[in-house]
C-alpha cells in the first residue's frame, strides 16, 4: 500500500497528532464533590494502581482510541492505494471501450463511468510509480480507435482525457484500437526500452470479425459489467406494398438476453399517436443466441409518417428499448438507362416493377440539360426527373445529379477511377468476396459469378466496397456530393452475370436502394457511427437539429461545394433527432437506433480473445485486479473508532 | 452531600416524638459490668445498703444499727443477727457524640442520625434515674452537659444536642484522651461517630478501654458512602474532604468502586477487631435505617438495653 498524498497526510498528522496529545494533558475541568473522607478513596485509588498492571495503559485508552481515530483521516488524506500490478518502468496503454454497449446501468452509474474509474485508477498508479520514463496513452475505442490523449507523463492531462470520453451508442470492434497501438508497441519493444501494458477496459463484447493480433505488449482485460437483463428491438423495417403503395408493412423483432421469458407491453405508435399496444412475451436466451420474438404490422400509411416502436420492460440498457423509423411517402419509379442496347438490362429493370423506364443512347443523354435529370413530384404537374439513371458501358461527362449505377464504366469523380486489368492477370475471373450485409447484396450471390477481363476499381476513402475480385474491388458504392455512384467494374455481356439469379436481384435492390436515396427501404433510419446528407434548400440560416435531451442538440456542419446540401455529424447516440427549421420529409426528423443484436447483447464476457504473434512474449488477455482507492476504509475505519471511543467515554464509568 | 445548618436545625427539631418516648419508657440502660455509682439510685451495687430487696445476714457487732436486728431470729436462737439489704446505686451513663464535620454528610445526615440515637439513650439513661454525661467533640470545641438524672431534665438534654452544630475537625485520639481526662467515673460508656478518622484507631479506643467503663461504639455511615454511585459520587472528580479540604482527584469507575466498597468492608472490620480487642461493644449502621429500629432492636441485641 502506497500513499499518493503523503506531504499532505504527513502536515496534518504534524499538526494535529501534538495537538491531540497536548490537549489530552491537559488538566481535565472536574466536578467538584465534597465527601466526609478521603481516606478510603486514596486507599482505593493506591490499590487499584497497584494490583491493575494495565492501569496506565487503562487510563491512555480514550488517548489510544482517539489516536487511531486521528490516523485513520490522517491516513485517508494521504490517499493510501493499493498495490497494483503495473511496475516502475512500465509504459501503460489504456484502451477504454465507450461502445453502447457501456452505456448499461448495471453498475451503477453505468458501465463506461465505472471504466473512467479503473483508468483514473490506473493513472493513479502510474503517479504512484514516480517514474519520469512511465507514461501511458489513452485511447477510447468503439467502432474506432481515437487516441485521446497521446502519450505523456502529465498525468493531469491523462485524467482530463480521460473524464472527457463521452459515451456513445456505437458497435465496437477492438481491432481498429488494436492497429492504433501496433507501430507503437513495436517500436518499444524493438528498442528494448521497457515493458508496454495494454488495458483494455472493457465489457468484452467486441465484434470483430477475425481474433485481433498484438505483439510485444502484455495485454490485460479489465472487465466491467456484472449480471445484465436486456430485451431489446432488434429489428424494424418498413416496406411499402408495390400493388398498393399507401400501404406499409412493418418488420420488428425482439430479442431477449435474461435467462427466463420476459413478458412486456409493446407500443407501436405512428406520429406520436399511440397505434397499437400489444402484450408480448420474448422467449428466454437459449445456447444459440437470445430469445426471439419476430413482429408484423400492416398499416395504412398513405403520406410520410413516423413510426416508434418500444416495449416497457425495465432493463440495464435504454438505448436499444425503442426504435424510431421515419417512413417516406409513396412514390412510383422512373429510371433512366443510358445504353447502346443491353437487352438484359433493360429486362432485368422493367423486372423491377418501375412505373417509367427511359432508354437513351450516351450522345443523347449528354445533349440533356443535368436539371432534366432531377426528380421532381409532381404536385402541380406531371411527374419529372429520375429516380436513378443506369449507364451501361458508358461514362457521363458530368457526375449526373441522380443517384447512378454504372456498369463498365465510372463517373468522373475524384479519386474514383478504373483501371484495365493487367497484362499477366488471368483473362476470367472469379469473385473472391462481397459484403453479404449490405442492402444492395442482399439475397445476392455470387461465387459463381465469372468476368472476363474486369476493370479493377480505385476507390476514394469514403468508398464502400461491395465485390472484391481477383484484381481488386470490382463493385463499389461511391458518394459524390450527397449523390451514390454503384460502380461495377466489367461489362455485363463478358461475363455471366445476366444469366443467374442473382443478377436480377442485385437490380432489384440498387435500383429501389438508389431511388430512395440510398435506402434500401421506404422507411428511413439510420444508425449510430453514420453521416447523413440532407438538403437544406427551404432551411435558412444554420441547419440545426435537436435530439432527446440525453442526446444533445447535433448542429450543421458545412456545405457541399455549390450545392445545397449539408452533412451533419455523425451520430454518436441513438434517438431521434427533429429539425429546428422548416424542412420536408423525410428530412424533418432522423431516426438513429441501435437495432443490433450483437451490440444489445450486453452479457460482459471473461476474456477477450486477442492472439499474438510468435515473436511476443507474455501477450495475453486475463482479468486482472487493479489498486483502489482506500481513503474510504480509512474514513469508515475512523468512524468506527470515534464510535468505540464514544462508547469507552460514556460507559468508561461502568466498565 | 453536606447539609445545611438550615436542613440541619429542621431535622433534629423532634428528636424525640412522644410516642417514641412511650416505647422508650419500657427500657433501661444496662451493664456488663457492675459498676460502683455515687448516689442511691435503681441499680444494683456491689454494696449492702439500705433497701428492700434482702441480702444476707451477719453477726451483730457493737454499733450497729439496731434497726437492722432481726428480732424473730433472736426469739428462735437467742443470738443476735443482723438483717442485710441490697444496696442499688445510680449508673453512670456517658455519651459522646462525634460533631466533627465528616458528621454533617449525607440525606439524613449522620450527625442528625447520631443526635436521635444520643437523645434516645439519654432519655433511657434519665428516665431510670442514671446519670447522664453528653459529650460533643470536634476541632477544640467540646461541649458537655453532664451530670443529668431523672426525667425532668430531658428537655435540658434535648435542647444540649439540639444547639450541636458540626464544626472542624478532631483526632479521635484526642478526643478519647479528653473524655478519659474528663469522666473519671465509671460507668457506660457510648461514643457515636463514623470513625472516619486519618488518626490511629487503637490509640484512640487504648483510653477507653480497662475495667472503669463500659463501652459501646456505634459507627454510623451514610448509603453514599457505603454505595458511592447512591452519593452520585461517578465520573471525573475531584473530591474534597469536607474536615481537612484535602482534594483528591479521581475518575471514578466501576473498578474504583469496587476497590473503595472493599476498602471500606475492610476499614468496617478493623474498626469492629479492635473495639473487640478491648472489649468494646461494636455495632454498625447507616443513616437508611431507622433509628428507632436501632434503638429498639439492634442496641437490645447488643444488651446495651433490656
Amino acid at each position: 500500500m502506497n500513499f499518493l498524498s503523503p506531504a499532505t497526510a504527513l502536515i496534518a498528522a504534524g499538526i494535529t497528532v501534538p495537538l491531540l496529545v497536548a490537549m489530552y494533558f491537559l488538566k481535565l475541568r472536574r466536578r467538584q464533590v465534597v465527601v466526609s473522607s478521603t481516606l478510603l478513596w486514596r486507599k482505593a485509588i493506591q490499590d487499584l494502581q497497584v494490583n491493575a498492571p494495565f492501569q496506565r495503559l487503562r487510563r491512555n485508552l480514550l488517548l489510544l482510541l482517539q489516536l487511531l481515530v486521528l490516523a485513520g483521516l490522517i491516513a485517508a488524506l494521504g490517499r493510501p492505494m493499493l498495490r497494483g500490478q503495473s511496475r516502475p518502468g512500465d509504459r501503460i496503454i489504456i484502451l477504454l471501450d465507450h461502445s453502447a454497449s457501456m452505456n448499461a446501468e448495471d453498475v451503477s452509474p453505468t458501465r463506461l463511468d465505472e471504466a473512467k474509474e479503473l483508468a483514473l485508477a490506473l493513472i493513479d498508479d502510474l503517479g504512484e510509480a514516480n517514474d519520469t520514463a512511465t507514461g501511458a496513452m489513452v485511447i477510447s475505442f468503439a467502432d474506432r480507435a481515437r487516441v485521446v490523449a497521446p502519450f505523456t507523463t502529465d498525468l493531469a492531462l491523462l485524467r482530463r482525457a480521460v473524464r472527457a470520453i463521452p459515451a456513445t451508442d456505437r458497435r465496437s470492434s477492438l481491432e481498429p484500437a488494436l492497429r492504433v497501438i501496433e507501430s507503437f508497441v513495436q517500436g518499444i519493444a524493438d528498442q528494448d526500452a521497457g515493458t508496454t501494458v495494454v488495458y483494455v477496459i472493457s465489457d468484452g463484447r467486441v465484434r470483430d470479425a477475425k481474433t485481433p493480433t498484438l505483439s510485444g505488449a502484455d495485454l490485460r482485460y479489465l472487465k466491467v459489467g456484472r449480471d445484465p437483463r436486456n430485451v431489446a428491438v432488434v429489428a424494424l423495417s418498413a416496406r411499402r406494398d408495390f400493388a398498393q403503395p399507401h400501404r406499409a408493412q412493418v418488420f420488428a423483432r425482439l430479442a431477449n438476453y435474461t435467462p427466463g421469458p420476459v413478458e412486456t407491453t409493446l407500443t407501436l405508435k405512428i406520429d406520436d399517436r399511440v397505434s397499437r399496444v400489444l402484450p408480448v412475451t420474448v422467449p428466454a436466451v437459449t445456447g444459440t443466441g437470445p430469445g426471439v420474438k419476430p413482429l408484423w404490422f400492416e398499416l395504412d400509411m398513405p403520406s410520410s409518417a413516423l413510426l416508434e416502436l418500444g416495449h416497457d420492460y425495465s432493463d440495464d440498457l435504454r438505448a436499444d428499448d425503442t426504435a424510431w423509423l421515419n417512413v417516406a411517402p409513396p412514390r412510383r419509379l422512373r429510371v433512366l438507362l443510358v445504353t447502346a442496347g443491353n437487352v438484359f438490362l433493360k429486362q432485368a429493370i422493367k423486372a423491377v416493377g418501375v412505373r417509367k423506364l427511359v432508354t437513351m443512347t450516351p450522345a443523347h443523354y449528354e445533349h440533356q440539360h443535368p436539371d432534366q435529370f432531377t426528380r421532381r413530384v409532381g404536385m402541380t404537374g406531371p411527374d419529372a426527373g429520375y429516380d436513378a439513371i443506369v449507364f451501361d458501358a458508358y461514362a457521363p461527362v458530368q457526375p449526373p445529379p441522380v443517384n447512378s449505377l454504372y456498369f463498365n464504366a465510372s463517373p468522373p469523380v475524384e479519386g474514383l477511377t478504373l483501371v484495365p486489368s493487367s497484362a499477366g492477370a488471368a483473362g476470367s475471373q472469379l469473385i473472391l468476396d462481397w459484403q453479404r450485409d449490405h442492402a444492395l447484396m442482399r439475397h445476392a450471390v455470387l461465387d459463381q459469378l465469372i468476368m472476363l477481363e474486369p476493370q479493377r476499381l480505385v476507390l476514394p476513402e469514403t468508398a464502400q466496397v461491395l465485390a472484391t475480385g481477383q484484381a481488386g474491388p470490382v463493385m463499389a458504392v461511391v458518394t459524390d456530393r450527397g449523390i451514390y455512384h454503384v460502380v461495377v467494374g466489367f461489362d455485363l455481356l463478358k461475363s455471366n452475370w445476366p444469366m443467374l439469379i442473382s443478377f436480377p436481384v442485385f437490380i432489384n435492390n440498387t435500383v429501389g436502394w438508389l431511388s430512395l436515396g440510398g435506402r434500401s427501404e421506404a422507411a428511413v433510419g439510420y444508425r449510430p457511427g453514420q453521416s447523413v446528407t440532407v438538403p437544406s434548400g427551404l432551411a435558412s440560416g444554420p441547419l440545426q437539429y435537436e435530439g432527446p435531451v440525453a442526446l444533445g442538440t447535433v448542429e450543421s456542419i458545412g456545405q457541399a461545394d455549390g450545392a445545397d446540401l449539408v452533412t451533419l455529424p455523425i451520430f454518436e447516440r441513438v434517438g431521434l433527432y427533429r429539425a429546428q427549421q422548416d424542412m420536408s420529409p423525410p428530412w424533418d426528423r432522423l431516426a438513429v437506433n441501435l437495432l443490433d443484436q450483437d451490440e444489445s447483447d450486453i452479457n460482459p464476457v471473461e476474456q477477450i480473445a486477442v492472439s499474438a504473434s510468435a515473436s511476443s512474449q507474455g501477450t495475453h488477455s486475463s482479468v486482472t485486479q487493479i489498486r483502489r482507492d482506500l481513503w474510504p476504509l480509512c474514513v469508515v475505519g475512523a468512524l468506527a473508532f470515534l464510535m468505540i471511543e464514544w462508547v469507552v467515554y460514556t460507559r468508561r464509568m461502568y466498565l | 452531600m453536606a447539609e445545611s445548618d438550615t436542613t440541619t436545625q429542621s431535622r433534629d427539631d423532634q428528636l424525640l416524638s412522644g410516642e417514641f418516648m412511650r416505647r422508650l419508657d419500657q427500657l433501661d440502660v444496662l451493664s456488663r459490668k457492675i459498676l460502683a455509682g455515687k448516689l442511691h439510685g435503681e441499680r444494683r451495687s456491689k454494696k449492702k445498703g439500705q433497701s428492700v430487696e434482702f441480702a444476707d445476714y451477719r453477726q451483730y457487732v457493737a454499733g450497729d444499727d439496731l434497726r437492722f436486728i432481726d428480732w424473730n431470729l433472736y426469739a428462735r436462737l437467742d443470738r443476735l443477727f443482723l438483717r442485710l439489704f441490697m444496696e442499688e446505686e445510680d449508673l453512670s451513663v456517658s455519651i459522646i457524640l462525634d460533631t466533627t464535620s465528616s458528621m454533617d454528610w449525607g440525606e439524613p445526615s449522620k450527625l442528625v442520625y447520631g443526635k436521635h440515637l444520643a437523645a434516645a439513650l439519654g432519655y433511657i439513661g434519665l428516665v431510670n434515674y442514671n446519670r447522664v454525661h453528653l459529650y460533643s467533640f470536634a476541632a477544640g470545641a467540646d461541649a458537655q452537659l453532664t451530670n443529668l438524672r431523672g426525667r425532668r431534665l430531658v428537655p435540658r438534654m434535648l435542647q444540649f444536642l439540639r444547639s450541636q452544630s458540626p464544626r472542624g475537625s478532631d483526632h479521635l485520639a484526642t478526643v478519647c484522651r479528653r473524655f478519659a481526662m474528663a469522666q473519671r467515673q465509671k460507668g457506660i460508656v457510648i461514643i457515636i461517630s463514623d470513625f472516619l478518622d486519618k488518626g490511629d484507631l487503637a490509640d484512640a479506643l487504648r483510653y477507653l478501654s480497662g475495667s472503669r467503663y463500659d463501652v459501646y461504639a456505634v459507627q454510623v455511615l451514610a448509603p453514599g458512602e457505603i454505595d458511592p454511585e447512591k452519593g452520585n459520587i461517578i465520573g471525573d472528580l475531584r473530591l474534597l474532604d469536607c474536615e481537612d479540604d484535602d482534594a483528591t482527584e479521581v475518575s471514578v469507575t466501576a473498578a474504583l468502586v469496587k476497590r473503595y466498597k472493599a476498602n471500606l468492608a475492610s476499614y468496617c472490620r478493623h474498626v469492629r477487631d479492635q473495639c473487640l480487642k478491648r472489649g468494646i461493644a461494636y455495632m454498625a449502621t447507616d443513616t437508611s435505617v431507622g433509628f428507632d429500629t436501632v434503638v429498639l432492636r439492634y442496641l437490645r441485641e447488643r444488651g446495651l438495653l433490656g
